[in-house]
């Protein structure tokens, strides 16, 4: 085993269609950084959008080689502590010190600036496998955590002159807790799993990045351990379609009581809650309040909230030995009604969670001062992301694959969206000329819109013409 | 009058045909399926008839489990027809539903429940289920009831799900390979219930298998499946004494195929490589004497039972 091995067998933990996905949207953004080169003014910050992409390659491919660390431990494979380093030590040269030193080559920033902000992106997409699920949550907000925190002059900023000093000592201190918790998880039995047991271990292997961001189960605590505990059984039968399926499909789908409802809601409302107690002490961050309002807010979290219902479909439309063949020979609900129970029963949930989120979100964003254009684009995103997860979902009960290509369009047009919309409102806000029709963002979602409409359409109408709704998806 | 009589005895013939229908529980006509360029069934017809415990055996690959899912309608078919009790399986009603019990190989469904949880929301579906059967069964299995299905051992799965197929009191089990994870006193024990409703209930059983010797316990008929075709179904007593392994000089395998020749191999090692001799499976009618040809000097016969044959056939 060497270096290059742990590479691969650490992408192979992941679906082929995932890891090209990422390798894409890495690419797509090291191309921007390296366009942004040309800008005047940007400084560092042109490491950003290769930063993102980065941090997408440590959290949901290069973690994963703690999943190999285990399995080649159990097979007695030797050598493989220090393959595993210096697989880990090869991956940190080539994406955090090569382009930190092209950086200062460029005259962008000076070597230790870039690295030690690559190297704090590492350290804290490391962590973000190696915490609980519930503390995985919260990491997602640290970045503008991170920003509020510098608006209140306690952190210096990545242009400032104390970053260097800092940035080091935050990568070397997240860095210790990544190493504490990591040697810990190798000990920890497949079986066993706790309350402390990290998130590479509970994401499904050949699922990752996927599984990870949607494992809503685990993160939620909606998992095996303890659900029949809290299940709430009564009236899920024949009777109840809607009802029973959410028991068939499990996890969170799974009817509970109030209180622990409250739990699962508690992982999405209380990093919010964290940012906006933040905002609400000391200097006015309207800027940062407003990008990450709409990036995590009006995105970023209705997608993943979204995407737990397709995630699930995928699970149960794609395992001969699960759920799926024992509801297809279920009596007590026709097909009619099974076809309408199943898309209400997977969809409901999170339709449900994403409108206590939105109201949520557009409440703050009201306290906050947000205009008019940050609730046009709050809405604008939640419902794309409503739109999203349904036609995935359709995609998957109609056995009708969304196209690639149209997938591409899709996401690429998504991402763009995603970046451009929160900064044009920023800009707006600084007096910048920028708007949505003068920056074609108009137009853009409008393409996005008239896309998922289409994919709407064409998903129902196969859903409809399957002989039944439980038929595994075997091609 | 003549006309009214004509029709009624039309009704009648089609209701005959009906129940016909009906009292077959599984029905596959020229199955064919593809899974990524590759045949997985290729026009499998099958019956299986009313009381009967059809065993059906192949190789690992050969399209068992493609095979019953196609047959239950879980799976859709490139070709052919398959149907339940007469009805369309991609379309069954649930008067026929719930007679069905279907065991999937390495089960995982519901995996977060109990034991007797899961037992008793799967149970609420069916109408005629046997809660005394389960409750029994539990005990005299020594299952634990609160235990979560993903903390059992596969065993202890394999017996659980295998309550859960028999307490609705189908009339038609379908079982993928449900003895792999059994210990052998378990796996008797799963005989003796599935020989125990097919006698006593008029159950119809399919099971897939690799262990021949379950086949010879409790199947009435049996089904061979190789590389997605079915090239035997038949009454197991049928096969006992019908088939021989004739091993022939090069001088006799060259006059041709022998009478009723099924398969031919040319030996590939030892020194029958050397003399060029041959191997051929041969099967005789019921009753019938075996060719002249294994009488004649230098030609050793070899009576199969099931598992040589399967050998022989699918090696």
């Amino acid at each position: 085993m060497n270096a290059l091995t742990v590479w691969k067998a650490a992408s192979a933990t992941i679906d082929a269609p995932q890891r090209r996905f990422m390798a894409a949207l890495w690419g797509l953004l090291t191309l921007a950084s390296i366009a942004f080169l040309q800008a005047r003014g940007m400084g560092v910050f042109v490491v950003m959008p290769y930063a993102f992409g980065m941090a997408f390659w440590w959290a949901f491919v290069a973690a994963r080689a703690l999943l190999v660390q285990r399995d080649a431990r159990s097979l007695c494979i030797p050598g493989v502590d220090q393959t595993i380093v210096a697989s880990l030590l090869l991956q940190y040269a080539l994406s955090v010190l090569l382009p930190a030193a092209l950086l200062a080559l460029a005259g962008k920033a000076d070597f230790q600036r870039g690295a030690a902000f690559l190297s704090c992106i590492v350290t804290l997409s490391l962590l973000f496998q190696a915490l609980p699920r519930y503390l995985g949550a919260f990491l997602a907000i640290l970045p503008a955590c991170m920003q509020i925190l510098h608006s209140h002059g306690l952190i210096p900023g990545l242009s400032e002159p104390g970053f260097v000093s800092f940035g080091w000592s935050f990568a070397a201190l997240t860095m210790a807790i990544v190493v504490w918790r990591w040697v810990a998880a190798l000990d920890t039995q497949p079986d066993c799993a706790s309350w402390t047991t990290p998130l590479v271990l509970q994401a499904p292997r050949k699922v990752g990045m996927g599984a990870t961001l949607n494992n809503w189960d685990a993160l939620v605590g909606a998992d095996r351990n303890g659900l029949s505990r809290l299940a709430l059984l009564d009236g899920a039968d024949r009777r109840s379609a809607v009802h029973a399926l959410r028991v068939w499909l499990g996890g969170a789908f799974v009817p509970v009581g109030a209180q622990a409802r409250f739990g699962q809601v508690a992982i999405v409302v209380l990093p919010m809650l964290v940012v906006v107690a933040l905002s609400l002490i000391g200097r006015n961050t309207a800027s940062s309040w407003t990008f990450f309002v709409v990036f995590v807010g009006g995105a970023l979290f209705p997608l993943m909230i979204m995407s737990v219902a397709p995630a699930r479909l995928q699970r149960l439309h794609t395992d001969a030995s699960g759920e799926l063949s024992l509801l297809a020979l279920l009596p007590g609900i026709d097909s009619a009604t099974a076809k309408r129970a199943l898309l209400t029963a997977a969809l409901g949930l999170p339709i449900k969670a994403l409108g206590l989120f939105y109201a949520f979100v557009v409440a703050t964003t009201v306290m906050m001062r947000g205009d008019g254009a940050t609730l046009l684009a709050l809405t604008i995103g939640a419902l794309a992301a409503l739109a999203f997860g349904t036609v995935l979902s359709l995609s998957i009960v109609a056995a009708r694959p969304v196209p690639r290509a149209a997938m591409l369009l899709i996401c690429s047009l998504g991402l763009v969206l995603l970046f451009a919309t929160p900064i044009a409102l920023v800009a707006g806000e600084q007096g910048h000329a920028l708007d949505f029709a003068s920056n074609g963002l108009l137009a853009g979602w409008l393409t996005l819109y008239a896309m998922l409409a289409w994919l709407l359409v064409r998903g129902h109408g196969a859903y409809l013409r399957r002989p039944h709704a439980f038929l595994l998806n075997d091609r | 009058m003549n006309a009214v009589s004509m029709s009624l005895s039309a009704e009648s013939v089609r209701d005959e045909i009906a129940a016909d229908a009906e009292t077959t529980p599984l029905r596959a006509l020229g199955l064919s399926k593809n899974y990524a360029g590759r045949r997985v069934l290729d026009g499998v017809s099958l019956t299986l008839e009313p009381g009967s415990v059809l065993g059906l055996i192949g190789r690992n690959g050969a399209g068992k489990s493609t095979l019953m899912r196609a047959l239950l309608g879980l799976i859709e078919v490139d070709q052919g027809r398959a149907e339940v009790f007469g009805e369309p399986a991609l379309a069954l009603g649930d008067r026929f539903k719930a007679q069905i019990g279907y065991v999937p190989q390495q089960p995982d469904a519901l995996a977060w429940m109990g034991v007797a949880q899961m037992l008793d929301f799967v149970g609420r579906f069916y109408p005629a289920w046997d809660k005394a059967f389960v409750d029994a069964t539990l005990t005299r299995w020594q299952l634990p009831r609160k235990t979560t299905l993903a903390k059992l051992s596969p065993g202890e799965r394999q017996r659980v799900e295998l309550i859960r197929a028999i307490a609705p009191r189908p009339r038609l089990l379908v079982l993928d390979e449900p003895a792999a994870a059994l210990d052998p006193v378990a796996r008797r024990d799963l005989l003796r219930e599935l020989a125990l409703r097919a006698n006593d209930d008029g159950t119809s059983v399919i099971f897939s298998t690799h262990i021949v010797s379950d086949l010879e316990r409790v199947a009435s008929d049996i089904a061979f499946l190789h590389e997605g075709r079915l090239l035997l179904q038949a009454p197991i007593d049928d096969l006992k004494e019908r088939f021989a392994r004739v091993s022939l000089p090069a001088a006799i395998a060259a006059r041709g195929a022998l009478p009723g020749e099924i398969h031919r191999r040319v030996h590939s090692g030892g020194a029958a490589v050397l003399t060029g001799a041959v191997s051929v499976v041969i099967e005789r009618a019921v009753g019938a004497d075996w060719p002249n040809v294994v009488h004649e000097p230098g030609v050793r016969h070899d009576i199969l039972g099931l598992e040589d044959l399967f050998v022989e056939i699918a090696a």
